[in-house]
Formats: structure tokens, sequence, C-alpha cells
């Protein structure tokens, strides 16, 4: 079972989040004109081993979107945050 | 406005169930309406523009995301950064706290159709709710007058420690009959009396 420390509500059960989506991946500027960029913007993502950075929502909890540091081969949990605090 | 029932009205039974001691059941359940439950939402300013709101209510600020505020019979939940949870426990007017509040930068919903409580009183209460929920319920770590969200049977409830003894349940109205013939299943084993309050 995986242990998440929410910032708001304390340690609590991975059951009570949900995954949303990775949170590393960055929106191209609004002008930019490359499909490209736009492509792997909306289809193309990594598939890391090792230290990952996730969006999770506390579903369950007080319904914050936080961002996780999660190692995606060993599933250690690292630091957790709120999603508005982390810097875009 | 609209009559509130109760959505256990056709599942609480009053009377003794499952194992029961020669003293007495070891548990005692109960439901309620929560009263008048209102909830503010807001943005970044949001302290600044509902601190003088929560002042005419009679609360020095927020508070935190575990203990639950008090001022007479209304109760102040903290359940998130911009979010808060207010009750009166009578079933009392807002109208005080609406007025102080502008909806543009601080609105409100009026859930008071949309929870009910559920009771949950006795020795083995620490017990019982350790096999609904994965939460320390301990006294030290789950003090009176604090609180906790977390889930039930996957559904998103409101724990509120009232005493040593004694839980309130905060559910969504329609998974509340679930919630109880759970609570009332998993209860089975400790022996536990239904009561209807007047």
């Amino acid at each position: 079972m995986l242990r998440i420390k929410c910032p708001i509500c304390g340690l609590r059960d991975e059951t009570e989040f949900t995954y949303g989506a990775d949170a590393i991946v960055r929106r191209p500027d609004m002008d930019e004109t490359n499909p490209q960029d736009w492509l792997n913007y909306v289809f193309y993502r990594d598939d890391p081993k090792g230290p990952h950075k996730e969006y999770w929502h506390h579903v369950q909890g007080c319904r914050q979107w936080l961002v996780l540091e999660r190692n995606t081969l060993s599933h250690e949990i690292g630091a957790c945050r709120l999603a508005r605090e982390v810097p875009k | 406005m609209i009559e509130i029932r109760s959505p256990l009205s056709s599942s609480v039974e009053p009377g003794e169930y499952g194992a029961q001691s020669a003293a007495k059941a070891a548990l005692q359940l109960s439901e309620r309406a929560p009263g008048s439950l209102i909830q503010i939402a807001g943005w970044q300013d949001f302290a600044t523009v509902t601190a003088p709101a929560l002042g005419a209510l009679g609360f020095d600020g927020h508070g935190n995301f575990r203990t639950v505020q008090t001022a007479g019979p209304v109760s102040c939940y903290r359940i998130a950064p911009d979010k808060l949870l207010l009750r009166h426990s009578d079933g009392g007017s807002f109208k005080e706290l609406l007025e102080n509040l502008n909806p543009a930068s601080s609105p409100t919903l009026d859930l008071s159709h949309a929870r009910w409580l559920i009771e949950i009183e006795g020795s083995e209460v620490e017990a019982l709710l350790a096999r609904l929920a994965s939460l320390d319920f301990s006294l030290q770590e789950f003090p009176e007058g604090t609180f906790a969200q977390t889930g039930i049977h996957h559904v998103g409830v409101l724990l509120h420690r009232v005493s040593a003894d004694k839980f309130l349940i905060f559910v969504p109205v329609t998974w509340a009959e679930s919630i109880w013939n759970l609570i009332c299943e998993t209860a089975a084993p400790f022996g536990f009396k239904v009561i209807v309050h007047p």
C-alpha cells in the first residue's frame, strides 16, 4: 500500500487518492506553430524509470490537486505539495 | 422551504443488535439531520474576504485543517485551503453570515439537504471505526474536537470526534443508507444499540 502525505490531511492511504496526470508535461506557448510540439504535448508521454512527478487528486479528503514525487521503480514516495504552490 | 427527511427512515429500527454482553451494548448508533450546513469557497484571497463574516459569527480566523472551531451552536470545519464547512446544529439561519459575504468572491452552497449525520458512541467506537476507515482513531492521534475527511466504502465522509467515545459522521444523503448498513454490519461483533432521537 502506498501512503501519501497530503499537505492538508496528513498521511493517508493511496486508496483515498486518484492519479491525475504526468506533472512534468508543459503546454507549449499558445502561439507555438510547430505541430510536432503540440503532438508531443497532447499525445506523447515518457515512461520514466525512477524519480518522477505526478498529479494526484485527494478525492476522498480535501479534494486538492497535489504534485507528488514518486519513484516508478521502487514506489518510494517523496515530497507532496499542493499543485497550486508548485511553480509552473 | 423544502422539508428535510431522513434518508434512513426505512433503515433505522430502534433496538439491540449483534453480540450483546450482560452489561450493555458496546456501541450506540443514531442518526440526525445536520441542522443548517453551508459551504463557503473562494480563491487566493479567501482568508481576507471571509474574515469579517466569520468574525461576526464569533470565530477568530479560519483555524486549521484538523481542529473544529465552535462558537455557540455553530461549528466551523476548514476542509480545504479555500473552503469552509459551517454547521448550525440547531438549524438556525446563516442570514448574518451571508450578509457579510460577497457572493462574487465567496460563493456559498447550502448543503443542509445534501448531508446526513450518523452518530456512533461507545467504548468500542475506535475499534469499530478502524474497521471502516484507514485512520488512527486513538485518542492521542485523533483527539476530541478534531475532524478528518476520509473514505468509508469509497464514499467521502467527514468524521468529527466530539468526545472520547463519540464520533459524528457526515455522509452524503445519497449514500447514507449504504454507509448505515455497512456500519451496522461492522458493529455486529461488538454489539450495538440503535437509538432514535425524539
